[in-house]
């Protein structure tokens, strides 16, 4: 996984074909957490996470609906922490914010995922080797990456040889890959019990450490290397974001 | 547009019903992604984000906007559409 850059109108960053297979299955477990279905067999059968055009007026037909009764806050910790109570002490103004936010608020974070799902692995592989001169030829893997230069077929075929993949947000889409990666990070976090900054910093050591013992420790260790990649990758396009805000700092030109 | 003709009709009759956001502190969400949120979301100059998100950070919560209640809801969904927790209350809760 590299660094977030700017390209033009674009950020651009390389990811490495493992990682962006781990990475497309967490953000699909975020998006089925959240009621989206499974965005694996969406994209199998239509080439996208996202929803079709038949789908989407059901959505929109839905949202007209008006919502009436209250919505129960959501059972599963993590799904509760990106639909949060918006009051801590009033009830009633939390179920009320709750009946008339929260099935947009859900629908709009699965699209988000279902952008990012696609940016992994549909749009990915698709980019992976179009780029002259290949993306980061240095990668740590060693994975050759300057044949099959539209590797859409090789969807099928992956495995060792797949070229390095490169996820292409237009600048416009930047904020809201921030948020998804917030979301994934968040769902993540809550599973590993990241519940203040001294668990933050005793995962982090445990991690680097790198010792799990039985299968739960093993799930542990992974889960865990991929919420502080994620962190470290979120970072990094937050550097792009706040140098394009347009008082940024240090901007004397 | 001041008054909302839905204030006016509120069953409670407070008119000037003054609302604040509450954004609170978590460990999983990055300063410099809360900073950004404060700046790009409310348009806060880069000092006056800052100093908001080390609020959160270190005190635990930041009022990070006022407005009547419609206002605040527009906000408190805002940022849980960004990940950040937030809540609405009166101003004098």
């Amino acid at each position: 996984m590299r660094a977030f850059r700017r390209e033009g109108d674009e950020l651009v960053a390389e990811v490495d074909p493992g990682e962006r297979e781990v990475l497309a299955t967490v953000v699909a477990d975020v998006a089925e957490l959240l009621g989206g279905g499974r965005f694996e067999d969406r994209a199998r059968e239509t080439g996208s996470a996202r929803p079709g055009r038949a789908a989407a007026a059901d959505d929109a037909a839905l949202g007209v609906r008006l919502r009436l009764d209250p919505l129960p806050a959501p059972d599963d910790p993590a799904v509760h922490r990106l639909l949060p109570d918006a009051s801590r002490d009033d009830d009633a103004v939390a179920a009320e914010f709750r009946r008339l936010t929260e099935d947009d608020l859900r629908q709009q974070k699965i699209e988000r995922l279902a952008v990012l799902f696609d940016a992994l692995t549909v749009e990915a592989l698709g980019h992976g080797a179009d780029e002259p001169g290949g993306p980061g030829a240095p990668d740590a893997h060693g994975a050759p990456h300057d044949d099959h230069p539209h590797g859409r077929r090789r969807r099928r075929s992956r495995g060792r040889h797949e070229a390095v993949a490169v996820v292409r947000v237009a600048k416009e889409q930047a904020p809201a890959l921030a948020a998804t990666l917030t979301d994934v990070r968040l769902v993540l976090g809550e599973r590993l019990g990241v519940v203040d900054e001294e668990a933050s910093e005793r995962l982090e050591h445990e991690v680097v450490r790198g010792r799990p013992g039985d299968a739960a420790g093993q799930a542990r260790q992974y889960l865990g290397s991929v919420f502080l990649a994620l962190g470290w990758w979120q970072e990094t396009l937050m550097a792009c974001l706040l140098a394009d805000l347009p008082d940024a700092p240090g901007r004397q030109d | 547009m001041e008054i909302a003709p839905e204030e006016t009709a509120r069953a409670d009759g407070q008119l000037a019903d003054a609302w604040v956001t509450i954004v609170w502190n978590d460990p999983v969400n990055l300063m410099s992604y809360v900073t950004y949120v404060f700046r790009s979301y409310f348009g806060y100059p880069q000092e006056k984000a800052e100093k908001l998100m080390l609020e959160v950070h270190e005190e635990g919560r930041s009022a990070v906007s006022t407005g009547n209640r419609e206002q605040m809801e527009v906000d408190v969904q805002a940022m849980h559409s960004f990940g950040l927790w937030a809540t609405l209350q009166r101003s004098d809760a």
